[in-house]
């Protein structure tokens, strides 16, 4: 049974020209699809010889950033097909399922493929490729979310220095007196935060 | 810059709710994304009741993927785009419409620095030598040249074939490949490219920067190219506002106001033409991105001497094309094979003639 799997696996190794200049993003997809046992090779930087690249690497499968600028030259591949002899067709033209097609370019992913390959064969890449590249926008968001929050508590402690020096009030005091604030007016901590600092800026 | 006076009767507004006020509009970084632009920073959307957010893609295959999806409301679109989208030509078919034309003319062919010195044509050389020259030089073998176009499915395409055909080159003999705007000057300095046909401002800045000449704006009386007949003077449609059939249909009042404050910027952009104001804002960062002092001069009715070439740019109001402009399309796709069989007129009407 486990024979069969590898067995399987083996004969299905695909070459694929992942284009990311998310390094750190790139490297994630990488691994992903190497543990599938596939071939990954990677270009990193946009490249406006990506054409010659394609032609010299061959890959069954390319797989690159939906915010690339090369994509305009792979859509121009899929047309020219005298120049190139392994033309190169979206993955979704003959894929019944355009949830498939949705979610990759929610999550910024967009693929092409050689001529007679199968949508069935490359959807399980596509899929890995989705999920690493939705986990690494969650972990940005995340890191975003927690900049965010040490910025915000730098400016209430901050604007809480000013109201003791101001008010000559003690610290719990200058808190309840920002929170107070924030909830009369329904506005975040932050918001009023911004105001008194803004207030004392030239004083 | 030239204001259209065609068809540019307003539509006639109509009081009723929006749909959607909340919009996110794709642009691709280019001087006739300026209505779209211009109807942000001056409060046109807005007074229309909408509140509109601006986006700037980097491939033009992108910025259809997202109106194709729902992750953009409308956007900035080549001509050709929205008919195939609509065909499924290059991406799985989902119908499209252009809801107005934003733009005429704007585009021009640049040959690099070196492959002007080999054709033996220099600064003073009158560009109506450059065709001849060109094809002595194919004809030779000298060296493989390599054309890019932006987008399989553009004017600027079609127009370099048109041009290519011109010059008595068949389009076997070179290589044309595809390469987004903004990276279409690089190219043509790393030498990866021996010309192009992009359009504004990314001509004037390749010249200004020496790694090439403009030898022939696609706006200009095209005396020397079979000039599709019964088109205006400025060309084909260039740019239009492309959203999908579905979003018209579920949101006709939202598409109404989207039109008219984009009319509305039509009109400002002629009045405002001559102000140093507008080069400015086109020129911020989440906009073109470029200095303001040469998005100016790109502005200026009389370029001056710097630039060899006028390459005018006509912002529009008409919500139709004219079904010319729309056959014009669909026979240039025929031509280059990226159809096989013609497009019935009813289809051309259905996407250019709303």
């Amino acid at each position: 049974m486990v024979k069969d799997v590898v067995k399987g696996i083996s004969k299905n190794v695909l070459s694929i020209l992942l284009v990311d200049n998310q390094a750190e993003r790139a490297a994630m997809v990488e691994r992903a699809l190497q543990q599938g046992g596939h071939q990954v090779i990677c270009q990193l930087a946009s490249t406006v010889s990506l054409g010659y690249h394609v032609e010299r690497i061959q890959p069954d499968l390319i797989i690159i950033d939906m915010d690339s600028p090369d994509r305009d030259t792979l859509e121009h591949m899929t047309v020219v097909s005298q120049h190139n002899p392994k033309p190169i067709v979206f993955f979704a033209n003959d894929d019944q399922n355009p949830d498939v097609y949705r979610q990759a370019i929610q999550a910024g992913v967009s693929a092409y493929i050689v001529d007679g390959l199968t949508a069935s064969r490359v959807r399980p890449i596509v899929e890995v490729a989705i999920a690493r590249f939705e986990e690494f926008q969650q972990l940005r968001q995340q890191l975003q979310q927690s900049q965010q929050q040490l910025l915000e508590q730098q400016l209430i402690d901050q604007a809480k220095r000013l109201l003791i020096k101001h008010q000559s009030c003690n610290e719990t005091q200058a808190f309840n007196a920002m929170r107070k604030a924030a909830m009369d007016r329904q506005v975040t901590m932050a918001d009023i935060a911004r105001e008194l600092l803004k207030k004392w800026e030239h004083k | 810059m030239n204001f259209s006076s065609q068809n540019s009767q307003v539509a006639q507004p109509k009081q009723g709710g929006l749909e959607k006020p909340q919009l996110k509009l794709g642009f691709i970084q280019l001087l006739d994304s300026a209505p779209l632009i211009i109807a942000l920073e001056q409060g046109l959307f807005e007074a229309e009741g909408l509140s509109v957010q601006l986006q700037r893609e980097v491939s033009w295959a992108t910025l259809r993927d997202k109106v194709a999806y729902g992750l953009l409301d409308g956007a900035q679109m080549l001509a050709p785009m929205p008919l195939a989208a609509t065909l499924g030509l290059g991406a799985p078919a989902v119908a499209m419409t252009s809801a107005m034309v934003l733009s005429r003319g704007g585009n021009a062919i640049t040959l690099s620095t070196r492959l002007l010195t080999q054709l033996g044509i220099d600064q003073q050389t009158p560009t109506s030598q450059v065709p001849a020259a060109l094809h002595n030089y194919v004809a030779a073998n000298q060296r493989p040249l390599t054309f890019a176009t932006v987008y399989p499915y553009s004017c600027h395409h079609y127009q370099l074939h048109a041009w290519l055909e011109h010059c008595g080159i068949a389009p076997s003999a070179i290589q044309v490949i595809g390469i987004a705007p903004a990276m279409a000057t690089a190219a043509l300095q790393q030498g990866v490219i021996d010309g192009f046909c992009v359009g504004e401002p990314w001509n004037s800045l390749a010249e200004a920067a020496g790694h090439g000449r403009i030898v022939l704006s696609m706006a200009q009386p095209l005396t020397n190219l079979p000039a599709p007949a019964l088109l205006p003077q400025y060309g084909p449609a260039e740019k239009v506002f492309g959203i999908t059939t579905q979003f018209k249909q579920q949101h006709p009042h939202t598409c109404a106001a989207l039109i008219r404050a984009l009319q509305q910027a039509a009109h400002w952009l002629v009045q405002q033409q001559y102000q140093p104001g507008l080069s400015q804002l086109l020129a911020q960062a989440e906009y073109l991105d470029l200095p303001a002092a040469l998005l100016a001069t790109l502005l200026t009715p009389e370029r001056p001497s710097l630039f060899s070439t006028q390459i005018p740019i006509q912002f529009c109001t008409e919500q139709s094309q004219s079904l010319a402009d729309a056959r014009w399309v669909a026979r240039q796709m025929l031509q280059l094979g990226q159809l096989s069989q013609p497009v019935t007129d009813q289809l051309l009407a259905q996407v250019y003639l709303p």
